[in-house]
């Protein structure tokens, strides 16, 4: 039995699967890389990666199926088991996942010697985001949301307008033709590199549209689990309660959340919900916010399962309007994640196929509605901001927090000497040489040769300066310069 | 040096100076905690004027053609944390140079600080009739989330009004 992730998850890793069996140089690595870059040469082998680290904590990880299986296994979860007893409800794909999904069939549908896949499954896959996919004609609206994909749809620039034409042609869900695709970069953070996943999404005042308080009303971490399938619960800790103000809970997250005896990952977070009641300066009731990162509680590390290196990032909430109860809102939301034992590109993938980095448009689209949802009204958190306590709010004495240079031995004036005089002999030689290459392409010739002698000096450069500031300092202790 | 390219000229020239200056703030602090004098608040103040007269403006500058020769920025990435864009009301005559209040910004619920070194304000100086700047963060150890700080705004000519100090909630 799979889920909507899981599958969504070996569509993704069908890609990569695609690129190992074709080779490096080959037109599929060359059309993956278009659509998903820098994950394919020295990077692919990303799924088999994410596969070994879903693996680790104990139960048993279903199988990754192929393209049509996985496909039919999404279908499958949205349709509703009217005969079987103590079934579990079907769980709508939220708009982020339609996204998701609508995407990766675009890049597989470019695949070349496709023979594998077959467009019924892929337009099978469509017809779920197209505006009505209860209608009859959803399979032929599909069909042709393919021709565009496959005519318009040739890099991942292209989304944006692809979408827009789609939208504009009815042939897919307005909501989800408006969901912006995973934005990431790199970052080292705590001494970790780590991925920074960043979204930004609004809704206007149009009525019916969500507000500030609906968005609140969601928002509360504790109620993660009720908005996006990748959190399986999201269990409040009080023993013990932070003295700061901080409030704790362990998120359970996993790809196959329904399925009982798969593998969880269990991250103990903080969170801190603002702005505070007791505000010594009036701020605005027009935006609100939501801090989270990893508990730093004594004991709290005991019940994680130690995979997630750092997790932490804000989701920024701001009414449009002239009040947070009226329609019309605009959400940011960062989150710095660092696994271990997975590389930046697994990283990256799996936060954004899971929706791990996109719970702002989530929770915004499908949160909201589910609560308003009357079936809903119970395990809901509503929204109560953090207050400050003495040691939240504690003035740091000058100099705690930053850092202060401290080395009182004589020889460290030496080492600033030599710092100075080598950075500046750097930027010399650096600018001198650059001037040159400069020179060139002011005339409009192509120095190709000279860029690639400068290129290769400048990595020299990086990785053998601390060499070559350690033998100068050397060099000046032992009297030598 | 005239170059064809005159940034690089101005980045060079820039450049030199940073480190100079950078080299003549570590040379007398040091001096200071040898000595035993060593006085935070100086320092900071040093510290402060010297990335406000450099980092936010060098950023700006190609810094990929002498990037080698800072490897040990903060931000290993070479990308600097940059929050939203901050509005404030125009001055429709004077340019006015912007830095942040030392010590003001810190972490929403918490007593974490972030080092005045680290934080600078893009761009450094806003002409006559700008409104907008943001605040920029090159650290790896910044705690991402929700910051309160202040920002003064210091008229570039003078004889004009005080400085004003603006309060700013950012996420960075």
């Amino acid at each position: 039995m799979s889920t909507t992730v899981h599958s969504l998850l070996a569509l993704y890793g069908a890609l990569d699967e695609a690129v190992l069996a074709a080779g490096d140089d080959s037109e599929t690595a060359a059309v993956v890389e278009r659509y998903l870059p820098g994950t394919t040469g020295t990077n692919a082998g990303w799924f088999s990666e994410i596969r070994r680290f879903l693996d680790i904590p104990p139960g048993d990880l279903p199988p990754f199926e192929n393209v049509s299986a996985s496909i039919n296994a999404i279908i499958e979860e949205q349709q509703h088991p009217e005969d079987e007893e103590g079934s579990t409800p079907p769980t709508p794909l939220t708009k982020s996942e339609l996204s998701r999904l609508t995407f990766v069939i675009g890049v597989l549908s470019q695949l070349p010697d496709t023979g594998q896949i077959a467009d019924a499954a892929l337009v099978d896959g469509l017809a779920l985001a197209v505006p009505d996919p209860d209608s009859l004609h959803a399979n032929d609206t599909a069909a042709e949301l393919l021709r565009v994909l496959r005519a318009s749809f040739t890099q991942r620039d292209d989304w944006t307008s692809v979408m827009l034409f789609a939208s504009g042609q009815a042939l897919i869900d307005p909501l989800v033709s408006q969901i912006s695709l995973c934005r990431t970069r790199i970052k080292q953070a705590h001494g970790h590199t780590c991925v920074v996943l960043t979204t930004e999404f609004t809704r206007d005042t149009t009525p019916g549209n969500p507000s500030l308080d609906e968005l609140k009303s969601v928002v509360d971490p504790l109620n993660w689990h009720h908005c996006l399938s990748f959190f399986c619960d999201m269990q409040p800790q009080h023993t013990p309660d932070r003295t700061d103000g901080w409030r704790r809970v362990l998120e359970v997250t996993s790809t196959t959340c329904k399925v009982a005896g798969t593998p969880v990952m269990k991250t103990p977070l903080k969170y801190w919900l603002g702005p505070s009641k007791k505000e010594s300066e009036p701020v605005a009731p027009l935006v609100a916010w939501v801090n989270y990162e990893l508990d730093d509680t004594p004991g709290s590390a005991a019940l994680g399962n130690g995979l997630v290196l750092v997790d932490e990032g804000f989701i920024k909430m701001y009414s449009t309007n002239l009040n947070a109860g009226a329609p019309g809102v605009r959400v940011v939301t960062k989150k710095v994640v660092c696994f271990r034992y997975l590389s930046e590109v697994a990283i990256a993938i799996l936060a954004c196929v899971s929706g791990y980095g996109n719970q702002g448009m989530d929770m915004l689209l499908d949160g909201i509605q589910k609560r308003r949802d009357t079936k809903n009204v119970s395990g809901w958190t509503d929204w109560s901001p953090s207050e400050p306590t003495s040691a939240s709010s504690t003035q740091s004495a000058p100099g705690e927090g930053t850092s202060v240079p401290s080395d009182p031995n004589r020889a460290s004036r030496r080492a600033i000497i030599v710092a100075v005089d080598m950075m500046t002999e750097c930027i010399d030689e650096f600018s001198t040489k650059s001037n040159a290459v400069a020179g060139k392409l002011a005339t409009g010739a192509m120095p190709i040769p000279e860029m690639i002698t400068l290129s290769t000096e400048f990595a020299a450069r990086l990785a053998t300066d601390p060499w070559r500031y350690l033998e100068r300092l050397r060099d000046v202790q032992r009297g030598d310069k | 040096m005239t170059t064809p390219d005159p940034r690089l000229d101005r980045f060079t020239s820039f450049s030199r100076q940073l480190v100079d200056q950078a080299g003549t703030v570590a040379l007398s602090t040091n001096d200071q905690i040898d000595n035993g004098t060593f006085d935070f608040a100086t320092w900071a103040k040093s510290m402060l004027k010297l990335f406000d007269f450099g980092l936010a403006g060098g950023l700006a500058l190609a810094p990929d053609m002498v990037a080698p020769c800072f490897p040990g920025l903060p931000g290993g990435d070479g990308e600097a944390d940059l929050s939203d864009y901050i509005d404030v009301n125009p001055d429709t005559r004077v340019s006015r140079r912007l830095s942040v209040v030392p010590g003001s910004f810190r972490h929403d619920g918490t007593a974490f600080a972030i080092p005045d070194q680290f934080l600078s304000c893009a761009p450094s100086v806003l002409k006559p009739l700008e409104t907008q700047f943001r605040i920029a963060v090159a650290w790896p150890d910044l705690r991402s989330g929700t910051y309160r700080g202040a920002v003064r705004l210091v008229p570039e000519v003078a004889g004009a009004s005080g400085a004003d100090v603006v309060q700013v909630i950012v996420d960075l």
